[in-house]
């Protein structure tokens, strides 16, 4: 049985009046079953009865007030290229030829208004909502330009203003709320001369596509797309050709991107909860031992200090807190030194690219674009700097909660490099998110907590506040404040815990931000452990940071450092590698474990598997060897090169799960690859970086003890 | 007074604050209960 356009839409300004324009609260119940707004709109697009006339562009393209399209929208050549919507266009037709049909079929592209969107439960500000009408509605005045609601799409459809310095958008269709609030249709239904599309509760929909299927089993394919797609849409189509050969994905399966990420939401507190717990007994079972220890010495250590604090603190006194006491730099004061002529290039050109950033908008800098919202500044700052500043907490960790005393002098070099990392991954995220200035808004104004994005703006914000603060004593040592200085010291322990449980949200945050993704990562990359294999490898990463930096310091920074800072360089080394080698043992039997557990043996035999087990063997288990190798010989420079190498190791995984295997469905052409102001922008950030590094350890007590502090730390 | 939520995200968004605010209040009385646990401990930093 048929329904005329005429009679269904009455049946809909029905369903509309008495929904939308009376208050439908008092006919839901409390329910744990989500099964989106009750009678919520939405259209079903009859496939077989498209034309490709355009016209319903042209009216989205009016009733939008979008900017006039390229093309006239009655030149029909245009048919012949795929496209997607874009920052100019919220919808578009595609034309196909299937192999099952003599004739082109055509298909209306744009935002499916899911019933769970995955752009909704992306969105850190909440700027994304689904509307009791069934419209996914977007609000302007919170969205703070990260687009992660892009990378979390499984159609691809929000587009962005990359030419916008200053006020860019997220745009995609709107179901045409405004007009659905008067009580009107959206455009594209109201023009379309073939009644290919209808307009309607979804409830109804779903009725008249499978009674149009079952009326003409000859002519439709048994399948309404979109009624369990990714947990379900409000925009439906049926088609007389499969889907699969019209460019609609069969692969997204019926979970909704809510579910993909609530585990390991409802996993945060735990950890916190349980991390407390578990840290805080480690440290008092390590004090515990630790006090026996001291017991047993304490006598003869005491004799011994005495006579030291006596001795250490006269030619201090004599000098009257001059600093001349202290190491100095020498090739620190030479202005025109072959650092300084490189770095000072590399700022003044990274300064010309911000002006161009920030006048031009990021598409004036880089090549991202609607499919690959996230680049380098993404794949390598932000992945990469928070992973490589594990080290800050790794060593706080075995110094203060293991009790591993040999550690100390690693301790503020690594939290020092922990916190530029920090501030230089905010300083990135300047450059990438359309309006920085409204990173605050996902704590203080607008919770998404459906994000998880939400949580590591929190991870963030809190680790750049407590490395800052941990980072504070060696300043107060300089400036002579004692009593802030002692007080920080106090809150040692308590930063400590407060600092790892950052460090371990942060890193499951940042491997579950793909778990949204799962089409567009590889699923080499793509796995169920992917947080945990993130947390993983950040502590190794950050063991092999602190080798890394310890050898660059004994090379270039060798006048600063005293003999304790001296002397402790080879204990840390061949301690970090054993226990780096360690823990790569373990990453490398989880990455497997993850393979079988989501049956991925077959991708293997690839070129994505090549490259794969390029990077886990080539750049894990194999420096994970020499690692253990350079530990049983006692080769300090073979473990030396086995940290830079797993440092490589990890910037190839983070720009592989980031950029290389994401997307990688998508034909060549439509890939990303960075450009080269994009490259120099991170040189730029990591620059700066080292700039300020050096700055602090020539002014700070960073590589040695303060004269005045040398026996109370 | 029960809340009425039509999708799983609207319910996670509702649940997460509250769960966060507890999980915060959570450390703060750990933090404080460690301190009575270990207030007659005998005064020694390690660190
Ligand atoms: S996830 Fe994509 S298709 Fe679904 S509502 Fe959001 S933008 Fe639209
Ligand atoms: S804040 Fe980010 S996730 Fe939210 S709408 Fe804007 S770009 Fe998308």
């Amino acid at each position: 049985m048929g329904v005329t356009r005429r009679q269904f839409l009455a049946g809909t300004g029905t369903a509309m009046g008495n929904n939308f324009l009376l208050s439908r609260h008092a006919q839901a119940a409390a329910t744990r079953h989500f099964s989106g707004h009750p009678g919520s709109l939405g259209v079903l697009h009859d496939i077989s009865r498209c034309i490709g006339c355009r016209k319903c562009e042209a009216a989205c393209n009016q009733v939008n007030e979008l900017p006039p399209p390229e093309r006239p929208f009655d030149d029909l050549n245009v048919l012949n290229l795929e496209r997607r919507p874009d920052a100019g266009v919220y919808t578009v037709v595609n034309r196909f030829l299937p192999p099952a049909t003599a004739l082109p079929v055509f298909v209306k592209k744009q935002c499916n208004h899911c019933l769970e969107p995955a752009c909704v439960s992306a969105c850190f500000v909440k700027a994304l909502k689904k509307s009791e009408t069934g419209a996914v509605v977007y609000d302007p005045s919170l969205c703070v330009g990260c687009r992660y609601c892009m990378i979390a799409c499984p159609f691809n459809i929000p587009a962005y203003e990359y030419s916008d310095p200053i006020t860019p958008k997220v745009m995609k269709c709107t179901l045409c709320q405004p007009r659905i609030q008067k009580g009107l249709m959206p455009k594209c239904v109201e023009i379309c001369p073939k009644e290919a599309l209808a307009f309607g509760t979804r409830e109804d929909l779903i009725k008249i596509a499978r009674q149009r299927i079952h009326d003409y089993p000859g002519r439709y394919v048994d399948h309404i797309y979109g009624e369990h797609e990714m947990g379900g849409c409000n925009w439906l189509y049926i088609s007389n050709v499969g889907f699969a050969d019209i460019g609609m994905r069969q692969d997204l399966g019926d979970i909704s991107a809510a579910q993909r990420t609530s585990g390991l939401l409802a996993s945060f507190p735990i950890v916190v909860v349980t991390g407390f717990v578990f840290l805080t007994g480690i440290y008092a079972i390590s004090k515990r031992k630790d006090r026996i220890v001291n017991e047993e010495t304490q006598a003869g250590a005491k004799r011994d200090k005495k006579k030291a604090v006596k001795d250490a603190a006269t030619p201090a006194r004599k000098s009257s807190g001059a600093q001349t006491s202290l190491p100095r730099l020498k090739n620190l004061q030479s202005v025109f030194s072959p650092f300084n002529l490189t770095a000072g290039i590399i700022v003044l050109v990274g300064m010309i690219l911000t002006v161009l950033r920030f006048t031009g908008g990021l598409g004036a800098v880089t090549r991202l674009d609607d499919n690959n919202p996230w680049g380098l500044w993404i794949g390598f700052d932000l992945l990469c700097g928070v992973t490589l500043a594990a080290g800050g907490y790794m060593t706080s960790a075995a110094c203060y909660l293991f009790g591993l005393k040999r550690c100390h002098s690693a301790v503020r070099p690594a939290v020092l490099t922990a916190f530029l990392g920090y501030a230089l991954v905010v300083l990135a995220l300047c450059y990438d998110v359309g309006r920085p200035w409204r990173l605050p808004y996902s704590i203080f104004l607008s919770q998404g907590t459906s994000s998880l994005l939400f949580m590591l703006a929190v991870c963030m914000f809190l680790s750049v506040f407590v490395l800052a603060i941990k980072c504070s004593p060696a300043a107060f040592e300089c400036l002579g404040w004692r009593k802030a200085r002692n007080a920080v010291i106090e809150l040692t322990l308590a930063l400590t815990v407060l600092g790892i449980i950052l460090f371990i949200l942060h890193n499951l945050t940042l491997g579950g931000l793909f778990l949204i993704a799962p089409f567009k990562l590889h699923p080499l990359w793509h796995s169920t452990y992917l947080p945990v294999s993130f947390l993983i490898s950040s502590m190794f990463a950050g063991m092999s940071m602190v080798i890394f930096e310890s050898t660059l310091a004994q090379r270039f920074l060798r006048p600063k450092m005293d003999p304790a800072h001296l002397s402790a360089g080879p204990h840390i080394t061949f301690g970090f590698a054993k226990a780096a080698a360690w823990v790569m043992a373990g990453y490398v039997m989880i990455q497997l474990i993850g393979l079988a557990a989501d049956n991925d043996w077959g991708e293997l035999i690839s070129r994505w598997g090549i490259w794969y087990l390029l990077e886990l063997i080539g750049f894990v288990a194999l420096p994970a060897f020499f690692f253990a190798v350079g530990e049983r010989e006692r080769n300090i420079r073979l473990i030396r090169w086995a940290a830079l190498w797993t440092l490589l190791g990890i910037i190839l995984n983070r720009l592989n799960i980031c950029l290389i295997a994401f997307n990688w469905n998508l034909p060549a052409d439509q890939r990303y690859f960075p450009s080269w102001m994009e490259v120099v922008t991170s040189i730029f950030i990591v620059t700066i970086g080292i700039i300020a590094y050096r700055f602090c350890v020539a002014r700070m007590p960073i590589l040695y003890e303060h004269p005045d502090y040398r026996y109370e730390r | 007074m029960e809340s009425i939520f039509y999708t799983l995200q609207e319910f996670i968004t509702y649940t997460q604050s509250i769960v966060y605010l507890l999980a915060v209040g959570a450390l703060v009385a750990l933090a404080l209960f460690w301190r009575f646990l270990t207030g007659r401990d005998k005064k020694k930093r390690t660190f």
